[in-house]
């Protein structure tokens, strides 16, 4: 393959949202763990500040890896049709998880009030 | 094409490596996004000491799970692992 067109595979709409989806996931699994460390610092306002921050980067999070599997349809449906295959359960268990995560983030937000 | 069962116990443990990277790892580079996003330096001090706090003592440390899922992958995968690296090396 010509050079050009390896350089033009790290700027595909797949790669970048995969990017884009790493940047949200890290951030989101940061602030949840920085809620648990304020809290047990007995840092109400940061608990406050990580709180609102994990339902945004949560709720982002889960719309990059939306919007990466649909892309993974159209341009990896090897990758697209084994998550939905025998990855199926993984998969559910990801989804499964993150919302609980973010119901759980967003109960205590509101029990903090 | 059947796994053996040493293959099979191999991708598992690399599985649970890739995943104590992005859950661990990821925390300190989550740490490293909500500091540079903290604002003015007045305004994000009280964010910015709390992940101190955090992040310090485990800081960099996390990233032993990558190194041991690189030593996994050419032990227990050696083909694929050339592969990836011929693949990585023709991208530059």
């Amino acid at each position: 393959m010509p050079q050009a067109a390896q350089v033009s595979a790290w700027f595909t709409p797949t790669a970048l949202m995969t990017g884009a989806l790493f940047v949200a996931a890290c951030a989101y699994v940061s602030s949840v763990y920085l809620i648990g460390d304020s809290r047990r610092r007995g840092e109400p306002e940061m608990v406050r500040y990580f709180s609102r921050r994990a339902i945004i980067s949560g709720v982002v999070t889960g719309a990059f890896a939306s919007g990466n599997l649909i892309l993974l349809h159209g341009s990896a449906p090897f990758v697209f049709h084994r998550l939905i295959g025998p990855a199926l359960p993984l998969v559910a268990l990801s989804i499964a998880a993150g919302l609980a995560t973010l119901v759980l983030v967003a109960l205590q937000r509101l029990m903090l009030v | 094409m059947t796994a053996s069962p040493e293959s099979i116990a191999a991708g598992l443990a690399l599985l649970a490596t890739i995943a104590a990277y992005a859950l661990f790892s990821g925390a300190d580079f989550g740490g490293g996004i909500w500091d540079l996003l903290a604002g003015s330096s007045k305004r994000g001090a009280a964010p910015r000491a709390a992940i101190d706090a955090s992040l310090t003592p485990v800081w960099e440390g996390n990233h032993v799970w990558i190194i041991f899922g690189l030593v996994l992958l050419w032990t227990a995968f050696p083909a694929a692992c050339s592969r990836l690296r011929r693949c990585w090396r023709r991208s530059f």
